[in-house]
């Protein structure tokens, strides 16, 4: 093995057509091109909120009349109608406001989480495990068509739906980056900056020091796995040529990273104690700050924002007595009704996204804006409830997704299940990759009671796509 | 690629294209053409730069040998198996290397000529191959051809002829690899903790909840994990380095805390995690193993103490003692790293790097020592201790195999019969390797995953497939157990486990425990009881057995609803108090069962037998709304009948139309056109039989029509061909007549044999291994179809014992 293996993969694969070999040269294509710069690359953060969200917290006032006399699809120019009052962050977002209803899930699990299948579109896992992964979610699906060095960030306040755990890396069970892999998130803001920005950036003191020693085990490991290799027989050192391969692309990776280090520099929130802080809005304004900085620089197209789980207790808002799980099971908390309680939450959450947003349109990019290039998905990942029965999945887009969408400024409802024009998640995230450049036929599984109903399921939502 | 046969002749009164081994015998007409000798002669040198073989290569005795052999059936018109070398000539280099790699294909795995023709002699063999070889070489097409070959879906297209049909003349090995470690050799190693405290009931310790699986496999049927097929690649490298760091860390937290405390003073307030009541918590670390400690503590490490925390870190996840160039090596890691970080920070890196190395990885089969006659090593005592424990266990080797390896007590045959029969006959030694076999093999543990549209059962269907799988791992480890005529009791037992553990002595206990419990409380006001249950009945019914330490008021209300309902109607109770309603799966209900405490019993022969009419493998082989009689045709095509079904060609769409009048047979006729036909008579007439159940695996008279209400008799024949037996080839009535057919049948027996073979190896079985796996197959004969002499003899064949390098 020799430092020229690139060319001997490509040369492999030419002759030989090394079957194995396909996938890994696909990647290392991209890696050697680079992110192709002269098409804007889309971004995508999906933000996935615990414990539902009510359809009804969505409806602009304006629109009540027609959404209880629903006949047929409403499409609808948000311009001429107030925000519900809990959506006023986005009030001055508007125009690149979509608010989208109707959609079912009900090939996902209820309850608690239907795990990967919020964004994955199956039925798998339990009240407490994450189940098994089919395939590729649909966030993972669309990181792969804008390669970035960190190709798919996950960043998480908590781990599994119930979970306690609030450190380091966490795996939450609602993104897999193919058949069974998850995507690891990050919990720690200290960490994740470390992770992210260290290449550029000194951060904590510890954390900086393990970025620079890591260099010496990725150097140490390509040697000794190249000495290895010369005892191995032909057909073997292929094999371990893989493993070496992988950790050839770290430091390709940093090597990459070190390429765009002014521009990390440029776009990093300077390192403080705020990183620091267990507080749990401390730390989603964190993980907003590092999505924006991450966004912003180029190290990432894709991040997906664990924002909070069941076991979350939001007392900087004022709702100490209770957490998520409670305030879901309808228990009143500090004096205000879960209701209200929702409504403290979801106004909180919409200053997030209204503030992340704000973070991307101060940027130019073309003629516009980096919001411009941007969706801004929040979703949950119980839809509809705290115990989603997933009969609709309510989501907000906030961004110009680079205008290959036409749902910016609308209200999008689509018929209830059961009547004539009803669609799915399927078709949902089916007509996000169409839309992205994966044209894909249907993504997801079907729901099997619309299916022996004759309900056609397959395909985009062809109406949203410019 | 299909004229693969025995004979290589269709057998037209099926109407179709089945082959048969055994074919009534048509002589050869060897007639010599001179014309065919020249047209391949022809095409073998005719594409110029492609064919470096110059035609003097292609001397007399050769070509003579290719006109003996093939033209007589592949030429002048004559095109078996849809094959003909005139219709060579004249196509495009690209078509013709096609074809010419099609002759390769059935030379090299010996399908062709076929067995009631003279074989070709080695040499001819050789020969002819070597041309094609150096035809074919730089088309890309052998190198193809070998990478297919390698993956599990190829594995019987080495021709079961010959590798049972002729004397074995060579000696067998396997090649000299790495084999990534299973999924399941990490779960092992996380539930034994690597140093931390085990979970209590051998899950992962919760120490361990940050570490995730590298070594995924794809989720597919059947027996899978090669060696030479899986690989590490970043996917596995990205959580191989979070797990180790997540380990590392959790290994230093105490020491780096305390290292902290030392030299910043107490850790400030704000950055403490925080209770519900935003009060700080002190954490506490588990402690630090002592040779990592002693660094951390000390920020200094003398070479003993770098070598003790070395072979600390092996011990914890490659399980055993690093040699003297690993110590030398991951000294010098850390002794790099030092010179950039405190010794702390250093030490860290270097227990990480140990963690992601190869061997971490990869089982190292390399083969050692010198090389027999045949070019092959065996392997070393101490790769073939891990070899035997992987082979049967999740573990490392225990004690007596270590001591064996490290004392040469691990280097002949009977060395290895003895610890292998050792360690299968040991009861307390847990060998899960066992029952995956079945699973991988049988596939009805996948029944889970089928999403179903639950409302069709009737019944709550949440934890049916589950219940249903645990009753089939009953029935397949009690027929494991008693080791007589394993095959053929699996597929043709009529008697069953039912919500019964295996062991009858237990579920007389409990069975007993239960009466007990009932008798206690049947006059004692237990409807009435709140949630929390009287002290003194607690107290009572928890003598009578811990089942019933936390029997609350719904508890018992539920356990003696059921219990009352059975002695009402004079039944014995099953040890179930909720979900028992998955027995509708096997037409039975809970209101009518009465549970036999002893079991296996005879459950009703007239409706089912054995594993194949389990409803765990109907349920495991069928569709979201419909049974799948093509997959079960498929499977016993490829598993039972060691045969191949060639792949969906890609302009097929496979869908089966809806027709709310008809039932699933007659929906599948659209395969029977021609073109269809070829592939599917392989399975349909092996699968339309099963037709006899509903997708939940129930038995069925009627199968209920689309149309609402409507139905129709169902219709449940089938026809049996390519068993290599022409007296049990035929139609059959039914799938029990079929699998007591197949139960009968020496390919079958056989084909089981190549299963187990490739699960115990890794690999597909070449020529080579014909020595090994007729062995193995006459051990079974022999022993009255003892599985455990059958796997012994594998586990101790030349394939197993012997690597051979493959440059």
């Amino acid at each position: 093995m020799n430092p020229t293996r690139r060319q001997l993969f490509k040369s492999a694969a030419l002759g030989s057509g090394s079957l194995l070999l396909q996938p890994m040269l696909g990647r290392l294509q991209a890696d050697a091109n680079g992110v192709d710069r002269t098409q804007t690359p889309q971004r995508f953060v999906f933000v996935v909120k615990s414990s539902g969200i009510i359809p009804q917290s969505l409806v602009p006032s304006g629109l009540q009349g027609k959404v209880d006399a629903q006949d047929g699809l409403i499409n609808e120019s948000l311009a001429g109608h107030a925000l519900p009052a809990t959506l006023k962050p986005l009030e001055s977002l508007k125009d690149q406001l979509a608010i989208v209803q109707g959609l079912s899930g009900k090939m996902c699990r209820p309850g608690h989480s239907s795990w990967f299948g919020a964004l994955g579109v199956y039925k798998t896992g339990g009240e407490h495990h994450s189940g098994s992964i089919l395939r590729a979610t649909a966030d993972a699906e669309l990181a792969k068509l804008f390669p970035s060095p960190f190709n798919h960030v996950g960043l998480a306040l908590r781990g599994k739906v119930m979970g306690k755990e609030t450190e380091g890396t966490l795996y939450p069970g609602i993104t897999a980056l193919g058949a069974g892999r998850e995507l690891p998130f990050q919990a720690s803001p200290e960490i994740a900056y470390q992770q992210l920005f260290g290449s550029a950036v000194a951060g904590d003191q510890v954390a900086q020091s393990r970025y620079q020693l890591k260099s010496n085990l990725l150097d140490f490991m390509v040697d000794d796995i190249r000495q290895l290799n010369r005892a191995l027989p032909s057909t073997e050192r292929e094999k371990m040529g893989h493993y070496l391969n992988a950790f050839e692309e770290l430091q390709v990776r940093r090597q990459r990273l070190a390429s765009i280090e002014a521009k990390i520099r440029q776009s990093v929130p300077e390192f403080s104690d705020r990183f620091l802080s267990k507080q749990p809005i401390i730390r989603q304004q964190s993980h907003v700050d590092l999505t924006a900085a991450a966004l912003i620089s180029g190290i990432t197209n894709v991040v997906t924002l664990r924002l909070d789980n069941i076991s979350t207790t939001y007392g900087d808002l004022g709702l100490s007595e209770r957490t998520v799980h409670g305030i879901g099971h309808r228990e009143s908390c500090n004096g205000k009704t879960p209701e209200q309680a929702r409504d403290i939450i979801r106004l909180h959450h919409m200053k997030l996204l209204a503030d992340l947003a704000l973070q991307l349109k101060a940027v130019p990019e073309g003629d516009g804006t980096l919001l411009d290039n941007t969706s801004i998905i929040y979703l949950s990942d119980s839809g509809n409830e705290h115990h989603g029965n997933l009969s609709q999945w309510p989501y907000l887009v906030l961004g110009g997704n680079g205008g290959r969408l036409n749902i910016a400024g609308r209200y999008i409802h689509y018929p209830e299940y059961g009547q004539a024009g009803h669609r799915t998640i399927g078709n949902w995230w089916t007509t996000w990759l169409n839309a992205f450049g994966h044209p894909i036929k249907h993504y997801g599984n079907m729901d099997l009671d619309l299916q022996k109903n004759g309900v056609p399921q397959e395909g985009p939502l062809a109406e949203l796509i410019v | 690629m299909e004229f693969r046969s025995g004979s290589g002749r269709r057998v037209e009164e099926l109407g179709t294209v089945e082959y048969l081994n055994q074919s009534p015998s048509k002589q050869p007409t060897m007639i010599v053409s001179a014309m065919k000798l020249k047209s391949l002669f022809v095409l073998l040198i005719l594409s110029g730069r492609c064919f470096a073989i110059e035609p003097a290569t292609l001397d007399r005795p050769l070509l003579k040998v290719l006109q003996d052999k093939c033209s007589a059936c592949h030429a002048d018109g004559e095109s078996e198996g849809d094959f003909s070398l005139d219709s060579i000539q004249g196509q495009d280099p690209a078509k013709r290397n096609e074809q010419l790699a099609r002759v390769f294909h059935v030379l090299v795995t010996a399908q062709m000529p076929p067995l009631d023709e003279p074989p070709l002699t080695d040499v001819q063999s050789s020969q002819l191959l070597g041309v094609l070889q150096g035809q074919l070489a730089e088309s890309g097409l052998i190198q193809q051809w070998q990478r297919k070959q390698l993956f599990p879906e190829h594995g019987n297209s080495v021709d079961h002829q010959a590798l049972f049909g002729r004397q074995a003349t060579q000696v067998a090995w396997s090649p000299s690899r790495l084999w990534k470690k299973s999924p399941h050799l990490f779960d092992s190693l996380a539930n034994r903790g690597m140093g931390f405290r085990p979970g209590r009931y051998g899950e992962r310790s919760s120490q361990l909840s940050k570490l995730k699986q590298p070594f995924t496999m794809e989720e597919k049927a059947g027996i899978r994990d090669f060696a030479a097929i899986a690989l590490a690649d970043s996917a596995t490298l990205e959580t191989m380095l979070r797990n180790a760091e997540a380990l590392v860390d959790k290994h230093l937290a105490d020491a780096m805390h305390q290292r902290r405390v030392k030299l910043e003073g107490p850790i400030p307030e704000d950055q403490l995690p925080k209770d519900k009541n935003g009060k700080p918590i002190q954490t506490r670390f588990n402690q630090t193993p002592e040779a990592f400690a002693a660094i951390v503590l000390a920020d200094a490490a003398t070479t003993d103490q770098v070598n003790e925390a070395i072979a600390t870190m092996f011990r914890l996840v490659i399980e055993r003692e690093p040699d003297a160039q690993e110590l030398e090596k991951y000294r010098q890691l850390m002794g790099r790293c030092a010179k950039q970080a405190n010794h702390a920070e250093a030490l860290r890196m270097m227990l990480v790097a140990i963690a992601v190395s190869p061997p971490a990885v990869y089982r190292m089969e390399l083969g050692q020592g010198p090389l027999d006659e045949h070019g092959r090593q065996m392997m070393s005592p101490a790769d073939l201790a891990f070899a035997i424990a992987y082979a049967l266990t999740d573990q490392k080797p225990d004690e007596q195999l270590l001591h064996a390896a490290a004392s040469g007590q691990l280097t002949t045959r009977e060395d290895v019969i003895a610890q292998v029969t050792r360690i299968w006959d040991d009861v307390d030694i847990e060998k899960p390797r066992i029952l995956r076999f079945f699973h991988e093999f049988f596939g009805y543990n996948a029944a889970p995953g089928v999403f179903k549209d639950a409302s069709r059962f009737g019944k709550d269907y949440r934890k049916v497939p589950e219940s249903l799988v645990q009753d089939a791992d009953t029935l397949v480890l009690h027929i494991v157990r008693e080791d007589k005529d394993v095959l053929a009791q699996l597929l043709t037992t009529e008697k069953y486990f039912v919500a019964h553990s295996g062991d009858n002595a237990e579920e007389r206990h409990r069975h007993d425990a239960l009466q007990k419990f009932y008798d206690y409380y049947k006059d004692k006001p237990w409807r009435d009881f709140p949630y929390q249950v009287p002290k003194e009945h607690m107290t009572y019914v928890r003598s009578i057995d811990r089942m019933f330490t936390h029997a609350n008021g719904n508890v018992t209300k539920r356990w003696m609803n059921y219990l009352e309902q059975c002695d009402q109607a004079g039944l014995s109770h099953m040890p179930m108090q909720n979900g028992r309603d998955y027995i509708t799966a096997y037409n039975l209900s809970d209101q009518s069962f009465s549970f036999p405490v002893e079991q296996p019993f005879v459950l009703n022969p007239e409706q089912r037998v054995g594993i194949l009419m389990h409803p765990a493998w109907l349920i495991a082989h069928s569709l979201n709304l419909d049974n799948d009689p093509i997959r079960r045709g498929k499977w016993i095509r490829e598993r039972l009948l060691a045969g191949t079904v060639p792949e969906l060609p890609i302009t097929v769409d496979a869908s089966i139309p809806e027709d709310h009048e008809k039932t699933l047979r007659e929906r599948l006729t659209v395969t029977q056109t021609q073109e269809c036909w070829r592939c599917h008579v392989k399975m349909n007439p092996l699968g339309m039989p099963f037709e006899l159940y509903d997708d939940f695996g129930r038995h069925r008279k009627l199968e209920n029509l689309m149309a609402k209400g409507k139905s129709k008799p169902v219709d449940s024949s089938g026809r049996l061909a390519g068993s290599g037996e022409v007296t049990l080839d035929g139609p059959v009535q039914d799938p029990i007549q079929l699998v007591k057919l197949l139960a009968q049948s020496t390919r079958v027996r056989q084909s089981f044999v190549r299963h187990a073979f490739r699960y115990w190896m890794g690999r597909n079985e070449m020529l080579s291994d014909a020595a090994t796996l007729q062995a193995a197959d006459r051990a079974y004969v022999e022993s009255e179809g003892s599985f455990r002499a059958m796997v012994i003899t594998l586990l101790s064949s030349d394939s197993f014992l012997y690597r051979k390098r493959m440059d």
